[in-house]
């Protein structure tokens, strides 16, 4: 089963496409086969980033029913072992996709063969976005050193999380449980999960410890994109203490990736940066951004629980 | 999903201890403290980017203020033994997990343990400092032939780990401290007058008016406190004992005028 790692950030040019995009050829050429999926829906652009200007095939292919599976989409790219789905060339009207056939794309996803599918979300909290993060419990968060980004990041971080929450709730049937523990306690609501929690195991301490299971298998991680010499390089364990502290959550920091002024030739010229600045700082930040990601997967065990999509 | 877009009601410091605010250990020296209350006043202060609109501006105002007041508490002395105290009452902090400032403790001077008195002693130095470096890091640090160590070397502290600290003279009783007492100290210490002289950059003559209760060639008073106390260091007493009690003793034979 591939892992799945939605790539999201709440803002608008804080660099997702360039991140899932690198990381995806960085991935590649570890030798994983990787796949990348541009689900920025109403504004595709992943495929000019790695270097496929005119991709003949895209998502929409198959939500209109062009071709008959998700599989018959995919293209290949000029990196060995990277395949995408493109996002480019959509209709007009795919940013507004209908619930059902988001949920038909989410199953037809989690069943390709793939070491790692990286899922290039757009910006903003819509339905669209938090829907994707839904399909596994990894999530990659994309923010720069800057208030606007990181005001943000905070929604998006929070809109998933509560939506993973309620989702987990549901998928055990706890429904009944959270409002017996929202009765007994106004505090204990989905957006106050260490309260809840708390609630939740002394009304039914088997059930808690399912909740509590379900609540430690978020893997979410954290890049600081676009990072400049004079910023706080600290900004992004910070940013992981402030959450781990008051939302009761585990966020790993994977990196800061310093920002590079020739990133903008290498989108102009159609090309992988990795290839055309191979040794700047942004590219070894990417490496370690990667080194980091693939140790903490190492680490943080397989039980990737994509299944659980059929319960949506 | 009106309530999955408000920002939460923020879960706040209650129900954490003080130390547990501050991300600190119970026994964390008041360094450490200050150090880790600036490391996490940054994170919520005003201006602090990591916590760019994370909580509402009542909710930074009731953290910071929480923040403040564990730091407030745990850096003072007495408040904070206040605090210790009632953490040991209701059970969630363990006596020997308590900071103690050991500093201050005088430091043993002759561990009479077995293993130590067979290893024997080295001839070229007198014993006394050398060997009571035994269970002690920074002793051993000092190097045999080195140049007088600085002070702070002197006053560091040494691991409460040796039971019964023994020591050299048990100046408890004795009210006023005469330079003869000095001497004896010095003497039962085993350390010449000339080693004092050598790692206190003290003068020789400036020992020798102390030891032999010369007052008239002594220093005016600030500077003559700042020796006794190296002098008490050295040879291992209590620094605050020595100088009240040659104070005292000096101020009985000069009739009161200081």
């Amino acid at each position: 089963m591939a892992i799945i790692l939605p790539i999201g950030g709440g803002k608008g040019g804080s660099g997702k496409s360039f991140l899932s995009g690198s990381l995806g050829v960085l991935l590649a050429r570890e030798g994983f086969r990787t796949l990348v999926i541009d689900v920025d829906l109403g504004a595709a652009n992943l495929h000019t980033i790695i270097g496929v200007p005119h991709p003949r095939l895209s998502l929409s292919d198959f939500i209109n029913k062009r071709v008959s599976t998700l599989t018959d989409t995919i293209i290949s790219t000029p990196t060995p072992l990277l395949f995408m789905i493109s996002g480019a060339m959509n209709n007009l009207d795919i940013a507004n996709l209908a619930h059902e056939q988001k949920i038909k794309v989410l199953r037809h996803i989690v069943k390709l063969p793939y070491d790692y599918i990286l899922l290039d979300l757009g910006a903003g909290t819509s339905f669209n976005t938090l829907d994707f993060f839904m399909i596994s419990d990894h999530g990659i968060f994309v923010t720069t050193p800057e208030p606007t980004a990181i005001e943000n990041i905070y929604r998006l971080i929070r809109s998933v999380y509560f939506r993973k929450i309620r989702k987990a709730l549901d998928t055990h049937h706890f429904q009944n449980l959270a409002r017996e523990a929202e009765e007994r306690d106004p505090m204990a609501k989905v957006t106050n999960p260490d309260r809840l929690l708390a609630v939740v195991r002394e009304l039914d301490p088997e059930r808690g410890e399912v909740l509590a299971g379900e609540l430690r298998s978020f893997q979410f991680k954290l890049i600081v994109n676009q990072n400049r010499k004079q910023d706080n390089p600290h900004i992004g364990a910070m940013i992981c203490k402030i959450i781990s502290r008051h939302l009761d959550l585990k966020i790993d920091f994977l990196g800061n990736v310093a920002f590079d002024d020739r990133v903008h030739n290498a989108v102009c010229k159609t090309g992988l940066f990795i290839d055309l600045y191979p040794f700047t700082q942004t590219v070894h930040d990417l490496r370690q951004c990667l080194r980091n990601l693939l140790l903490n997967s190492a680490t943080a065990g397989k039980c990737d629980r994509t299944g659980s999509v059929n319960e949506f | 999903m009106n309530s999955e877009q408000r920002i939460n009601k923020m879960i706040n410091f209650r129900g954490h201890s003080l130390y547990e605010i501050l991300e600190v250990s119970a026994d964390a020296s008041p360094y450490e403290i200050r150090r880790a209350y600036q490391d996490i006043y940054d994170l919520y202060a005003h201006e602090s980017l990591a916590s760019y609109s994370f909580f509402h501006e009542e909710e930074r105002q009731e953290l910071l203020a929480d923040l403040e007041k564990a730091y407030l508490v745990l850096i003072d002395e007495g408040s904070r033994r206040n605090y210790d105290q009632r953490l040991i009452a209701q059970g969630l902090l363990n006596e020997e997990m308590c900071y103690r400032d050991r500093v201050r403790e005088p430091v043993p001077l002759y561990p009479f343990t077995r293993e130590n008195l067979a290893r024997g002693r080295k001839q070229h130095r007198p014993p006394p400092i050398d060997d009571a470096g035994e269970d002690t890091t920074y002793m051993n640090a000092i190097e045999p032939d080195s140049p007088p160590a600085d002070e702070t070397a002197m006053v560091a502290p040494v691991a409460g780990s040796t039971p019964n600290p023994v020591r050299i003279c048990d100046l408890q009783q004795k009210e006023a401290v005469s330079g003869l007492d000095l001497q004896n100290c010095r003497l039962q210490a085993g350390v010449d007058l000339k080693e004092i002289a050598i790692r206190s950059k003290i003068k020789m003559s400036m020992l020798e008016a102390m030891e032999g209760d010369r007052y008239d060639l002594l220093p005016p008073l600030a500077y003559l406190k700042g020796f006794l106390r190296i002098y008490a260091q050295i040879i291992h007493c209590d620094p605050e004992k020595i100088i009240n009690g040659y104070i005292k003793q000096m101020q009985s034979v000069q009739g009161g005028s200081p």
